[in-house]
C-alpha cells in the first residue's frame, strides 16, 4: 500500500509539470497587453519596454516557460504584475480562508446530505422520501448565490444574528457555510438514497436482520458501509470543485480566499497570479484525488486487493 | 395434535405483493417439529420454501410479503404476534438461519470474526474481549484457524464462507436452526464436509433442524422426518423412512422418478411434466393435478385435505392417499 501511496504522489510531478505547460501556452497566446493594462493607456513606449523587460516579457516562449518551471522549484511564483505583491506570500495568506470555509461547507453537507439520503431510502416510496427528495431537487435546481443572499436577508439583516460579510470572528462563517453546505448536501443526499437503495436488499442485510442486528446498526454499520463508495466520489468530486467554486461565496461575503483572487487575477490578465492559482489547484486536485482513493481502501478492502494488483500488473507490463 | 411440538407451524399463508398482482407464495402449511430433531423440507425452486423460513424469523421484506395467516408456535410462543424488540431477541439466539449464497451472505466490508462476534455481542452480556474469544472458538470449531478472524470475506474460498456463515448461525447455541440450502452453492466434495461438520455441530449442541434442500440425497443423510412442499402447500410429511420406502403423494414418487438409479438397468430419468402452477392464479382444485398422472375430474375442482396413513406419515391426495 505505501508503494502504491508513493507511486501515486510520484505520478503528481508529470501531471503538475503538464498542467502548467497547457495553462502557461493558454494565457501566453491570449490577447491583451498585461504592460498596458499596468501602466495605463497614456504610458509611453518606452515605458512600456522597460516594464517588459523587467518583467521578462521581453523573452520568447519557451525562455518564459523554462524561467517559470524554475522558479517553482524554489516555490517562486513570481510577483503580480498589477501590484508588485508575491504571489506566493499572497496564496499563502488566502489559502487557509478557502480550506477553512470549504472544509466548514463540507462538513455541513456531509452532516445534512447523508441522512437525509439514508432517511429516504430507509422510507422508500413514503411521504418522507418524497419530502426529502423535493427538497434536494429544490437545492439542486436553486443557484448557491441565491441560497446565500436569501440567508444574510433573512438572518443578518432583518434578525440581525450573524454580520453581514467578512471573515474575523466565527459568527461571520455561520451563513457561507450553511448555505453553502446546504446547497451542496442535495447531490450527496441523491447519492447517498440511491446507492443505499442497492445495498437494502443484499443478502447480507438479511444475514444481520437474521442475527437479531438491530434495525438502526443495520443501517449505518451494514448498509451505509457498502454503499460509501459512489457517495464518497460524490464528496472528492465535491471537495475538487471547492477551491474554484468557493468565489461565490468569497465574493458574496467578501473573504479573502482563493477564488476572488484567481478571478482578478484573470480579469486583470495577470499571467503569474492565474498560473500561481491554477498550480496549487492542480495539486490539490491531485492530492485530494489520492486521498479519495486511500479512503476508498479504507472503508471497502476489496479496492485494497484490486489496487495493489493493478499497480502490480502495470509493473509487469513495463517490463515486458 | 398436541400444542406441545417444540416448532409447530398452522396453516400459515404467506403472499408477496408485486405489480398490484398477489403472489401465493406459501399455502396452508403445517409442521412440526421436536427438539434435536432434523425436517428436511423439499420442493423444486419457487415451492415456498424459503419463504417458510424466512417467515419463522419474521426478516421477510416489509412491505412486500405480508403473512395472510396462520400461527408460528416456538417453545409455548407464538412468533408472528411478538413485539419486534422480542423477536429480534429471538433472531439469531434461539433461532437462526443459514443462507442458501455463501457468496452473499457476508458483508464484505467487514472482517469474518466481527461478523461472528456481532451475534455474540448482541444476545449475551459479555464484553468484547470474551466475544471476540468465543468466535475464535467458534472459527476453530467450523474448521477455520482462528488467525483468519481478522481477514474479510472476499480472502476465503465458497466453501470457507459456508463455514463462516454456519459458525455465524451457530455462535449463540441456537434451539432451532434453519438451513436454506446450505450445499447448493458448494461443490459436490465441499458440501459432503459441510453436512458433515453441520452433523457433528448439532449433534453437539442438540439443535433442532429444518434443512431446506431440494436434494433427496442430502435428505436421505442428515434428516429424521421429511416433509414435502409443493406450490406453498406440504403435500406429504412423514418420518424419512416412511417417505422414502413408501412414497404415496404422486408429486414424490415423481420426485424420486427423476432420481438416477445407481443399482437398477434403467438409462433415461422420468422428469415429471409440466411446470409449477402460476401462483398468482392457482387451480382451484388440488395444485398438482395439472402434473399428476393419476388425475381425476374430482382432483381439479376439489382441494385435498391431508389424510393420515398412519405412523406419522401424512398425505394430501384424494386418488393416492392411503393406498399403498
Amino acid at each position: 500500500m505505501a508503494k502504491y501511496i508513493l507511486k501515486r504522489i510520484l505520478w503528481m510531478i508529470p501531471i503538475i509539470i503538464g498542467v502548467i505547460f497547457l495553462v502557461f501556452t493558454l494565457m501566453y497566446f491570449t490577447p491583451g497587453d498585461p504592460a498596458r493594462n499596468a501602466l495605463g493607456m497614456t504610458a509611453t513606449e518606452e515605458a512600456i519596454e522597460a516594464w517588459n523587460a523587467e518583467h521578462g516579457l521581453d523573452q520568447g516562449f519557451w525562455v518564459r516557460l523554462f524561467n517559470y518551471y524554475k522558479g517553482i522549484l524554489h516555490f517562486d511564483f513570481g510577483t503580480s504584475y498589477t501590484n508588485g505583491v508575491s504571489i506566493a506570500g499572497e496564496i499563502l495568506s488566502r489559502f487557509p480562508y478557502t480550506i477553512l470555509v470549504g472544509m466548514l461547507t463540507l462538513v455541513i453537507a456531509v452532516a445534512v446530505g447523508i441522512p437525509t439520503g439514508v432517511l429516504a431510502a430507509t422510507h422508500q416510496n413514503t411521504w418522507i422520501d418524497n419530502l426529502c427528495m423535493a427538497g434536494t431537487m429544490f437545492f439542486t435546481a436553486m443557484p448557491g448565490f441565491w441560497f446565500c443572499l436569501v440567508m444574510v436577508m433573512f438572518f443578518s439583516l432583518r434578525l440581525g444574528w450573524t454580520p453581514v460579510s467578512g471573515y474575523e470572528t466565527w459568527r461571520h462563517y455561520i451563513i457561507p457555510c450553511v448555505a453553502m453546505g446546504v446547497g451542496s448536501s442535495a447531490g450527496i443526499a441523491r447519492q447517498t438514497r440511491s446507492s443505499m437503495l442497492e445495498v437494502i436488499r443484499q443478502d447480507y442485510v438479511t444475514t444481520a436482520r437474521a442475527k437479531g442486528q438491530k434495525e438502526r446498526n443495520i443501517t449505518y454499520n451494514h448498509c451505509l458501509r457498502n454503499g460509501m463508495i459512489p457517495i464518497l466520489t460524490v464528496i472528492g468530486g465535491f471537495l475538487a470543485f471547492l477551491i474554484s467554486g468557493s468565489l461565490v461565496s468569497e465574493q458574496i461575503f467578501s473573504i479573502p480566499g482563493m477564488g476572488v483572487y484567481m478571478f482578478k487575477g484573470i480579469q486583470q490578465k495577470d499571467v503569474p497570479v492565474v498560473l500561481g492559482c491554477t498550480v496549487v489547484i492542480a495539486i490539490y486536485f491531485c492530492v485530494i484525488m489520492l486521498v479519495t482513493d486511500i479512503v476508498y481502501t479504507i472503508v471497502d478492502p476489496r479496492m485494497k486487493t484490486a489496487m495493489i494488483s493493478i499497480s502490480k500488473k502495470v509493473r509487469k507490463d513495463g517490463k515486458k | 395434535m398436541s400444542e406441545k411440538a417444540f416448532l409447530q407451524i398452522k396453516d400459515l399463508s404467506v403472499q408477496y405483493t408485486s405489480d398490484h398482482q398477489t403472489i401465493h407464495a406459501v399455502n396452508g402449511t403445517s409442521l412440526r417439529l421436536e427438539r434435536g430433531e432434523t425436517l428436511g423440507l423439499v420442493g423444486e425452486t419457487g415451492a415456498g420454501k424459503t419463504t417458510i423460513a424466512k417467515t419463522i424469523l419474521r426478516i421477510l421484506p416489509d412491505k412486500a410479503a405480508k403473512v395472510a395467516g396462520g400461527e408460528i408456535w416456538f417453545d409455548g410462543q407464538e412468533l408472528l404476534g411478538l413485539k419486534e424488540e422480542e423477536m429480534r431477541k429471538i433472531r439469531g439466539n434461539r433461532i437462526s438461519m443459514i443462507f442458501q449464497d455463501p457468496m452473499t451472505a457476508l458483508n464484505p466490508t467487514m472482517v469474518v470474526g466481527y461478523q461472528i462476534q456481532e451475534a455474540i455481542l448482541l444476545h449475551n452480556s459479555c464484553t468484547r474481549e470474551e466475544a471476540k474469544t468465543r468466535a475464535g472458538d467458534m472459527l476453530e470449531k467450523v474448521g477455520i484457524p482462528r488467525e483468519r478472524y481478522d481477514d474479510y470475506p472476499h480472502q476465503f474460498s465458497g466453501g470457507m464462507k459456508q463455514r463462516v456463515v454456519i459458525a455465524m448461525a451457530l455462535a449463540c447455541n441456537p434451539e432451532l436452526l434453519l438451513a436454506d440450502e446450505p450445499t447448493t452453492a458448494l461443490d459436490v466434495t465441499i458440501q459432503a464436509q459441510v453436512l458433515e461438520m453441520m452433523s457433528g455441530l448439532k449433534k453437539e449442541f442438540q439443535t433442532a433442524m429444518v434443512m431446506i434442500t431440494h436434494d433427496l440425497g442430502i435428505v436421505a443423510e442428515v434428516c429424521d422426518k421429511v416433509a414435502v412442499c409443493y406450490a406453498g402447500v406440504i403435500v406429504e410429511s412423514g418420518t424419512a423412512e416412511e417417505i422414502f420406502d413408501h412414497p404415496a403423494h404422486p408429486y414424490t414418487v415423481g420426485l424420486f422418478g427423476s432420481l438416477p438409479d445407481m443399482t437398477g438397468t434403467r438409462n433415461r430419468l422420468t422428469p415429471i411434466n409440466g411446470m409449477m402452477p402460476d401462483p398468482t392464479e392457482l387451480p382451484s382444485g388440488c395444485y398438482f393435478a395439472g402434473r399428476c398422472p393419476h388425475a381425476t375430474a374430482a382432483c381439479r375442482s376439489v382441494r385435498p385435505e391431508m389424510k393420515h396413513l398412519g405412523g406419522t406419515h401424512d398425505c394430501r391426495c384424494i386418488v393416492k392417499g392411503g393406498e399403498q
